[in-house]
């Protein structure tokens, strides 16, 4: 099974990744976070007094991270090139997080192919959910100021698709920090848009990457749209 | 009350006499199309598995299940499926829609599983040089099969509908992201 299965892809201005960092700290378990940068010699500023060489992991305190953090954009707009961490989140336990931990099929999709069973249920009614892999990434090249963050989490995607908790957690996530687009993706195939321009939306787009480009997609949409309007 | 699917091509009017032709060698007792721009007719195509469920009533929602012979459809290697309701419109000054819609619920499932019904309308869309053909699974969404005079299969939810321009703007936008996004995919 793969782990890439199901993500959450959230394009926001570079200037509020710090109230998306806040938001995953709240609901972060382990109260520190790993972060992560694959290219040998590349920078992350924390703040301006303190830079990580990122040659090797570094583990820091969040807490500690004081009010600015810059993130390379300029860098590269390609993934794992820039920047990512690993987290463990706490979220109210519903009813999916129950079926998740009672259903023998998923614990065996799970030892099967070596993974951990990454839930849990803790005493105060809330469920602790690992590992949550998030990656950044400029986009100077198309939408100068913008980075695209990813979250894959490695959970089985049917589990996530019904639990309400997750749902609104990732839904808060673009409301806090102004999100010009959210959407989830399953392995490129079945998209659902959850948020434009600072609001909720709803639209499913299946396939669309069997289209040779972006342009070709909008204008088959586009006569889709115009087709059904006239009629 | 049930759901009606349908099937929807737009053809330039300079290619009327092609998807004529074909809608005369694919039909059963095929009419004037010019003269009758609207009706009922049963398509002619080979048939699938999907379609010899149908003709055996496994569509059917009830315990009432027929064993109906689908040789009693058959004409040649063909067999024929209907009621399919047409109609044909004016779409623009330069070219006219034909809209396919399945008189039954049951028949609209099948439409959604058979490969031969797809087929049938993807050949009209080729006979026809269509630009646009898009199949309409009621109460889910649009798919769109043909663009461009090619093959595809986006779908895209019926909530594009809420607000039309308001949807564009935002798969323009998604448009752009996805594809940049999955262009640069590169795992390590």
């Amino acid at each position: 099974m793969s782990t890439t299965e199901y993500l959450v892809n959230l394009v926001l201005h570079q200037n509020h990744f710090l109230e998306l960092l806040r938001v995953i700290q709240a609901h972060n378990i382990a109260k520190k976070h790993t972060f992560f940068c694959s290219k040998v010699g590349q920078t992350i500023k924390i703040n301006t007094d303190c830079s990580y060489l990122s040659t090797q992991n570094q583990c820091i305190e969040l807490n500690s991270i004081p009010l600015t953090i810059e993130i390379p954009t300029s860098l590269s707009n390609q993934w794992y090139q820039t920047f990512g961490f690993e987290t463990t989140l706490q979220l109210p336990a519903d009813r999916a997080f129950e079926r998740y931990l009672l259903s023998d099929h998923y614990q065996s999709l799970y030892s099967s192919v070596n993974f951990p069973l990454q839930i849990k249920l803790l005493e105060d009614g809330s469920a602790c959910l690992g590992k949550l892999f998030i990656r950044a990434r400029g986009l100077d090249s198309i939408k100068p100021g913008f980075i695209e963050v990813e979250l894959n989490p490695v959970i089985h995607k049917p589990f996530l698709l019904e639990s309400t908790s997750w749902n609104q957690w990732i839904l808060e996530l673009a409301k806090v920090t102004n999100a010009f687009l959210m959407y989830i993706q399953d392995d490129y195939t079945d998209s659902k848009i959850l948020w434009h321009k600072n609001k909720p939306v709803d639209l499913v787009v299946q396939n669309y990457d069997d289209m040779p480009d972006e342009n070709t997609a909008f204008a088959a949409t586009k006569a889709l749209i115009d087709t059904f309007e006239r009629n | 009350m049930g759901v009606n699917h349908s099937f929807k091509l737009i053809i330039s009017n300079k290619n009327r006499a092609l998807v004529d032709q074909y809608l005369q060698e694919n039909t059963l007792d095929p009419v004037d199309f010019n003269y009758e721009i609207s009706g009922a007719i049963a398509l002619l195509v080979e048939p699938d598995r999907f379609l010899r469920r149908y003709f055996r009533d496994a569509y059917c929602c009830s315990f009432g299940y027929k064993d109906t012979s689908i040789e009693a459809f058959m004409i040649g290697k063909r067999c024929y499926v209907g009621m399919f309701y047409y109609e044909i419109k004016q779409f623009n000054p330069n070219g006219f829609s034909i809209t396919f819609t399945c008189a039954t619920s049951n028949m609209s499932l099948m439409c959604n599983d058979s490969l031969s019904i797809r087929a049938w309308f993807i050949n009209l869309c080729k006979a026809g040089n269509a630009s646009l053909g898009v199949y309409h699974c009621e109460n889910r969404h649009y798919e769109i099969f043909w663009w461009n005079q090619a093959v595809c299969a986006i779908q895209l939810s019926e909530s594009i509908y809420a607000d039309p321009d308001s949807s564009l703007e935002i798969l323009q936008d998604f448009y752009q992201l996805a594809f940049d996004s999955r262009y640069n995919a590169i795992d390590q």
